[in-house]
């Protein structure tokens, strides 16, 4: 007996201090470790990936950043949060203002990171391809946040949290351009163009697009210009014959006008969108990106005459659910049936802007332009509108055609600032239907407040 | 004030009862005989202890319970029985006295589970209550821990979730955890379950509950400790004949009636008497609904009382070798709320049986499921309707439509009633184009089932003297199926919005515990130990799938649906490895010491910090065994006792990732992968996504806490008195750091921070009264907890909010309590001319205030802002009484809670704050233009919204009759008894506070830094219930 129970003890002793440390592994299951991964051209690509996966998110914000704080667009009840942004009163809590920010961050981090690994890709061409799309998309995200926020922290590496306060600098936006401008050059030379990948993945077009709207920003027109040729003259892209077409979900990536756009799929809720529902009165928030009375003023909505603006039906429909009198509310991105999970893609870039952005650039900083070519581009689209052409091109009817050939895609905010007339247009539109008092610091927005409270890198004026 | 009446009433009682038991005098002998048997059942008790009170003679009762003395008749005789009350009977002449004697209330020999093991409640050097099942399970709730309010003394259990079967909230000495969760372990007979257990547990079937408190006695489950420990001891049988016990209650749950709604026919009134005569809007309005002529009550519609019902039979019993207990049980609760159900079907089986001397086994095995229907919508929003709005269309109000499509017995919308002609103008009763509250309600069906079985098998061998080795092995599983169901009528937008989420879970947990105890007391000493290892391991798989694309309300199948909305599994697992040791040690029954250490590995922690060391030691001296003291009678118990421990929490926390996904913290010491999507020519690719930041050094959070205490036992501890003092220092605590985005993610999890709380507990309990016929115990609990953020790492004065369209205010501050409200001091109401329409609504009210310009300089802005106190009581009480009276016996609690502020935000959608008939007027053209734009802001943002959350309830009160014996022997019964009982009965509630539940505090999404918020809360349930206990 005495011999069994000092058995037993140092069983049991034996059971405490061994074999436990295996006892207590537990690998993740529904995840991987990161250790060693990305070692080869599959595992790279799964980060690229991940980039696009991570931006295709903004879509269903982004519009709150741009439009709504436009002439173009603001909600249908005007409360809260939403509401901020019609009223050009973003607090600095506002949490699409912080999800925009640590979203963009969040895939500036992922580029870096990945970009560590891109020589894994043994493939050559496709090691070019990759790192072009890293770069573009780095640039893409740096371009969006610097138009928002201002001066940012420039961020060309992983940083780990201990070396975050040396980094949480706001860095003065002409140096970011710089840097833009440095990834983009590295884009436009490597990667391919539309047709050798996926639809989808950035694309040379893309990167030229991209690069042309920063020359078009830094005022560089004789560059936007050759940049916006090499689009159009690449043959890769054609404006589809109606305007409705850009617009339509048949084509799952779309049609040949489009440059770059994040594709969704309808009915599948790991890629879709809400975007299309929200911004229709059946949305959580009863209607956001709704447009307003200046935009639909704007348009020649007038189709019973048969001398109207063919887009009406695209841009509008007419809101007259039980119950309500009747309103306009964004038809651009409307599923068939209304879905919550929307796979109507977001276009970033078409061939239609870029005509524009050539006429921007040919009109430089002249007050007009009848440069043929320049007319040429701005009448097609004026024509598959079904309205008349112009003779030639001023800074503001170039602005108008902007406005509603593009409306609901976010470029409005940025063209008033780009074109010098946001206080004028914006301050007129504040004290007139927007019911709001505007402020040029309203051209910015907040830097989010939950970053500020970590390392207070400095508000922007006004806040 | 009360409390000094009641100590007053005890002290005068004590004395008339106590003092003639002391007089002592001497004379001639002559013999007596009686008779001696237990108050409790009346049976003969054998070998009572008789002693002529100053001499050594003395005799014992006979097999009957009777005995022969001789004694004089100034001589007092002393009878007692171990587990006994003492009792002195002075002879006065009488030569026959029978004597009953009562089992000892508060038996310092009562034994008292303590983790891993049992000892004497008289040798306890820590912090453990112990709560007998003595009527817990007549109480009408649902759950087992809802009858534990108020039972103890620093344990804190409020109905946050008011819903049938809802789980309530329990804190042990406070909050001490900022991020991870701080209830108490549950340890359910020796095994550690997750406390979901709590709501499956069935009440009848439960001996005897100890909480473990202070740090020294939770410290024997380590990294599990430092919120408390909850240990649920249940019945098991007892050798002898098989006792049947049946025990039902039937009765009916209510609301009170608040009357926190505005009625149609008042505000109709309203208008007409105040609206200027040019107002037509109002006017036209109101006329519109009276000619309507329909009122609602949506208190009563959504508030609807029910049916609950419990019934439960068991059998007990077995030889000298093996016992066993068998019970069943079945319980309904209604609710109060419409849809809201609960139901629980519980069987439990437990065996235990000696092999021979050396060996024995046990099993048990307990089942259950519960069932539980949810009020599908938050009750601020099912009760902002108009009251003018009926459920249903009838031939009147269709006559008040537009609209053709519309039949009768068709859900009446608010946008059925708009831009009606009436008399010739158009009105609008519309406000909102939401569908009806009750089809909101009854249209959507949101269950919860769970199944569980909870098994455990022991085999126990007893190697030497005092020496056994027991190994346990316990599997407990959970499986749940939760369904949520929105039918076509439940959402204005109907088949677009009908939708299906269908949410199971597995957990499969294993333990096997192998535990070597020794106990053995030789001379002065008593020496009790444990030393075990431990192994667990936890294994989940979750699958969610949300299905829309209904068209009709028949099939609920996911394949009746076309679009798959959501769909994802998850499967995590986590293992902890223990050794533990705990030495108890007692000399002369006098000086009392306990040591105990117990290291936990955890594979949630990284590899360096997988290891925890759980140390604690606590010291007792019976002062009243010294011989110094043996000359103070009355003092019959004075025990002074000190404690140290080390504890921990390992409870993980979970957070959002960049993409507002979950992310469960099983692995956050590595880097995480996962998979993601995204679409390229049409198709979706599969990438991997970083989630978080690794954090290699992640462990446990820390608690280190001390308790001091004195008990005192009163006139052979009929009155005794034990008051606690602790305070425990909990850092390291693992908390969601904000990171700033560069690094690629908005926050990461970490060890930081430190967090105090400080209290005292009292806890008096007295055998007030005790004669033959008339028995009355009292016992009060007083806790005093102070909580206290010492160190917040850098985020020291973060404000944080619930819900971003209506920011109302909290501050993490050190120096202050963990969560503090914060916001502006309201000061007026802006003037009702200065409104754009105040007539709107019913009980409609503006949307902002004047606010005080709290640092004077002329303008209101963020630095107007001030701390408007905390969640947390300051003093909770209770008070218990027990009165038997022949075969009556009546029981009743009151319990109490004050100085806890709570954040409502009821009112701002019963008054429909945020409705813009309520803003003030903008246009400068107006005569009313409000000037004084700069000088208000939104209600919600003031301490309007901060509300005193104290109440004082009559938790339950219990009155019961049982049959004499001599009645049910004859029957067959041996007990027979029916009572009412009532829960809530009385529950008085803060002038200051306007919603319907001061604990209802459900909104804060589960986030301590942002506790106390309440919005749309299930009401205070009364519960009246007619019950009765049979055995036989």
């Amino acid at each position: 007996m005495k011999n069994n129970i000092i058995y037993l003890v140092l069983f049991i002793s034996a059971m405490a201090f061994s074999s436990c440390e295996k006892f207590l592994d537990e690998e993740p299951i529904s995840q991987i470790g990161a250790n060693g991964f990305y070692s080869n051209l599959e595992e790279v690509n799964t980060g690229i990936i991940s980039v696009y996966a991570t931006l295709n998110n903004l879509p269903n914000i982004e519009y709150a950043l741009t439009e709504m704080r436009s002439d173009n667009a603001g909600t249908r009840t005007g409360e809260g949060d939403w509401g901020q942004f019609q009223y050009m009163n973003v607090d600095p809590t506002n949490v699409s203002v912080g999800t925009y920010w640590t979203t963009s961050y969040n895939a500036i981090y992922q580029v870096n990171n990945m970009l560590q690994y891109i020589d894994n890709v043994s493939d050559e061409t496709l090691k070019n391809q990759y790192a072009g799309e890293l770069y573009f998309l780095r640039a893409l995200t740096y371009f969006n946040m610097v138009r928002l926020y201002g001066d940012i922290p420039l961020i060309e590496n992983v940083v780990a949290p201990e070396e975050a306060e040396s980094y949480s600098v706001r860095v003065n936006t002409s140096t970011i351009y710089q840097f833009i401008q440095t990834d983009l050059n590295n884009a436009v030379s490597m990667l391919m163009s539309r047709g050798s990948v996926a639809e989808g993945r950035a694309t040379k077009g893309a990167a030229q697009t991209l690069l042309a709207k920063l020359q078009l920003k830094l005022g560089n027109y004789a560059e936007a210009r050759t940049l916006c040729e090499s689009v159009i003259a690449s043959g890769s892209y054609s404006l589809a014959s109606t305007y409705d077409e850009v617009f339509a979900i048949n084509a799952p990536s779309g049609t040949d006008e489009i440059i770059f756009a994040y594709q969704y799929i309808s009915g599948d809720a790991a890629n879709s969108q809400n975007f299309s529902y929200e911004f229709s009165p059946k949305g959580v928030a009863s209607g956001i990106n709704w447009p307003t009375d200046d935009l639909i003023n704007n348009v020649d909505t007038s189709l019973a005459d048969g001398d109207g603006d063919l887009r009406t039906p695209t841009l509008f429909y007419w809101n007259d659910a039980a119950g309500n009198s009747g309103d306009w509310a964004c038809g651009k991105f409307l599923e068939p049936d209304n879905n919550q999970i929307a796979g109507q893609l977001w276009i970033v870039f078409r061939l239609a802007d870029v005509y524009l952005m050539y006429c921007e650039a040919v009109l430089g900083n002249a007050t007009s332009t009848t440069d043929a070519t320049a007319l040429g581009y701005i009448n097609a689209i004026r024509s598959r509108a079904s309205l008349t052409p112009l003779a030639s091109i001023t800074p503001d009817n170039l602005l108008l055609e902007r406005r509603v050939e593009l409306a609901f895609e976010n470029h409005r905010l940025f063209d008033l600032i780009r074109f010098g007339k946001a206080d004028e247009i914006l301050g007129a539109f504040a004290t007139g239907e927007g019911g709001f008092a505007y402020d040029t610091r309203d051209l910015l927005l907040p830097i989010p407040q939950s970053e500020l409270a970590i390392y207070d890198m400095g508000q922007n004026p006004g806040y | 004030m009360e409390k000094q009446n009641f100590l007053g009433r005890i002290l005068f009682l004590l004395t008339v009862t106590l003092l003639p038991l002391f007089s002592v005098s001497a004379q001639e002998k002559t013999e007596i005989t009686g008779n001696v048997t237990s108050v409790e059942d009346s049976e003969a008790l054998i070998g009572v202890n008789i002693l002529v009170k100053g001499t050594s003679s003395g005799t014992i009762t006979d097999l009957d319970g009777n005995f022969t003395i001789k004694a004089s008749s100034e001589d007092v005789l002393v009878f007692s029985f171990i587990g006994y009350n003492t009792k002195e009977v002075p002879v006065s002449g009488q030569s026959v006295i029978n004597v009953q004697l009562e089992q000892d209330a508060e038996s310092l020999d009562e034994v008292v589970v303590i983790g891993y093991g049992t000892a004497k409640k008289s040798h306890l050097t820590g912090s453990v209550s112990k709560v007998n099942n003595e009527g817990l399970d007549q109480i009408p709730v649902a759950r087992m821990d809802e009858a534990l309010v108020g039972q103890v003394s620093g344990v804190s259990i409020a109905n946050t979730d008011g819903t049938a079967g809802g789980d309530p909230t329990i804190r042990v000495r406070g909050v001490g955890s900022i991020s991870a969760d701080a209830s108490p372990l549950i340890v359910l007979d020796g095994v550690p379950v997750g406390s979901d257990f709590l709501a499956s547990i069935d009440m009848n079937n439960v001996e005897s509950i100890e909480v473990l408190k202070d740090a020294a006695s939770a410290a024997i489950y380590g990294s599990r400790g430092a919120n408390g420990v909850i240990m649920i001891t249940t019945k098991a049988g007892k050798s002898g004949k098989t006792v049947f016990s049946f025990n039902s209650y039937w009765g009916y749950k209510f609301t009170p009636k608040f009357d926190a709604l505005t009625s149609s026919a008042d505000w109709i009134s309203y208008v007409e008497n105040n609206a200027a005569a040019d107002n037509t809007e109002a006017r036209d309005k109101a006329a519109f609904a009276k000619a309507l002529g329909t009122d609602t009550d949506w208190e009563d519609v959504m508030f609807d009382g029910g049916m609950i019902q419990s019934y439960s039979l068991a059998a007990r019993g077995g030889s000298e070798k093996t016992k066993y207990s068998i019970s069943g049980s079945y319980l309904d609760d209604q609710g109060v709320l419409l849809t809201d159900n609960f139901t629980k079907i519980n069987l439990n089986l437990k065996v235990n049986s000696k092999i021979n001397k050396r060996v024995e086994f046990g099993l048990s095995a307990s089942p259950s499921y519960t069932k539980k229907r949810d009020f599908p919508i938050g009750i601020h929003d099912a009760l902002r309707q108009q009251p003018f709005l009926p459920f249903y269309h009838d031939e009147n109000t269709l006559q008040y439509t537009n609209y053709d499509y519309l039949q009768v017995g068709d859900y009446a919308w608010e946008d059925h009633f708009n831009n009606f002609e009436i008399d010739g103008r158009t009105a609008s009763l519309r406000a909102t184009s939401n569908a009806n509250a009750y089809a909101k309600v009854v249209e959507r069906d949101y269950t919860r089932e769970t199944y569980k079985l909870f098994s455990n098998a022991f085999i126990k061998l007893n190697l030497l003297e005092g020496l056994t080795f027991k190994s346990t092995v316990s599997a407990n599983l959970r499986y749940s199926y939760d369904e949520d169901w929105q039918g076509e009528k439940a959402h204005r937008n109907g088949t677009a919005a009908m939708q299906n989420d269908i949410t199971t879970s597995f957990r499969t947990n294993l333990l096997n515990e192998n535990i070597l105890s020794y106990n053995k007391s030789f001379g002065s000493h008593d020496i009790s130990a444990v030393a075990g290892v431990s192994f667990e391991t936890t294994d989940y798989r979750d699958t969610q799938q949300t299905t829309a694309g209904y068209d009709f309300d028949y099939i609920r199948t996911l394949n009746a649906g076309t679009d798959k909305v959501a769909s994802f599994t998850d499967r995590y697992a986590e293992s902890l490895h223990s050794v533990l040791g705990r030495v108890n040690y007692a000399f002369k029954n006098k000086y009392l010491l306990s040591v105990s250490v117990r290291t936990d590995g955890s594979s949630k922690f990284g590899e360096d910090t997988k290891y925890g060391l759980f140390p604690a030691g606590s010291l007792g001296w019976r002062v009243t065994e010294e011989e110094f003291m043996k000359n103070i009678p009355v003092i019959s118990n004075l025990k002074l006792r000190f404690s140290y421990g080390v504890t921990g929490n390992n409870n993980i926390i979970s957070y959002r990732g960049v993409d507002g996904s979950l992310i469960r913290g099983y692995y956050l010491s590595n880097s995480l992968l996962s998979p993601v999507t995204a679409v390229f020519d049409g198709a979706s690719t599969t990438g991997f996504s970083p989630i978080n930041i690794a954090n290699p050094n992640l462990g446990w959070e820390r608690s280190i806490e001390i308790n001091p205490a004195i008990e005192i036992g009163l006139f052979d501890n009929r009155l005794n008195l034990i008051v606690d003092y602790y305070q425990r220092t909990s850092d390291d605590l693992l908390l969601e750091q904000p990171m700033p985005s560069i690094t690629g993610f908005p926050s990461a999890v970490v060890n930081i921070g430190e967090v105090k709380n400080s209290g005292f507990e009292v806890e008096l309990s007295g055998l007030l009264l005790s004669t033959s016929d008339f028995k009355w115990t009292a016992s009060a609990n007083y806790s005093y907890n102070e909580n206290e953020l010492i160190d917040f790492a850098g985020a020291d004065g973060t404000l944080s909010y619930v819900d971003s369209k209506r920011p109302a205010l909290y501050i993490a501050k050190e120096g202050y309590p963990i969560a503090s409200y914060y916001g502006y001091v309201y000061e007026k109401d802006i003037p009702l001319e200065n409104l754009q329409n105040p007539y709107k609504l019913a009980g409609q009210t503006a949307q902002d205030c004047y606010v005080k310009d709290l640092n004077g300089d002329g303008i209101i802005d963020s630095d107007d802002q001030a701390i408007l106190g905390s969640p947390y009581p300051k003093h909770v009480w209770s008070f218990s009484n027990n009165l038997t009276f022949k075969g009556f016996d009546f029981s009743f609690m009151l319990q109490g809670s004050h100085g806890g502020k709570i954040r409502n935000m009821d009112r701002e959608y019963l008054e429909n704050q945020f409705n813009s008939g309520g803003d003030y007027i903008t246009n400068t053209s107006d005569p009313n233009f409000f000037t004084d734009a700069d000088k208000v802001v939104k209600k919600t943002l003031t301490d309007l919204t901060v509300q005193d959350a104290s109440y004082i309830a009559l938790r339950n009160i219990n009155l019961g009759y049982s049959l004499p014996k001599s009645i049910l022997s004859k029957v067959g019964f041996t007990k027979t008894r029916v009572y009412v009982a009532a829960s809530n009965l009385l529950f008085i509630m803060s002038d200051d506070y306007t919603s319907f539940n001061p604990e209802g505090t459900n909104g804060g999404n589960g986030n301590p830094l942002n506790a106390g918020y309440q919005r749309g809360a299930a009401p205070i349930a009364k519960a009246i219930t007619f019950g009765v206990n049979l055995d036989f």
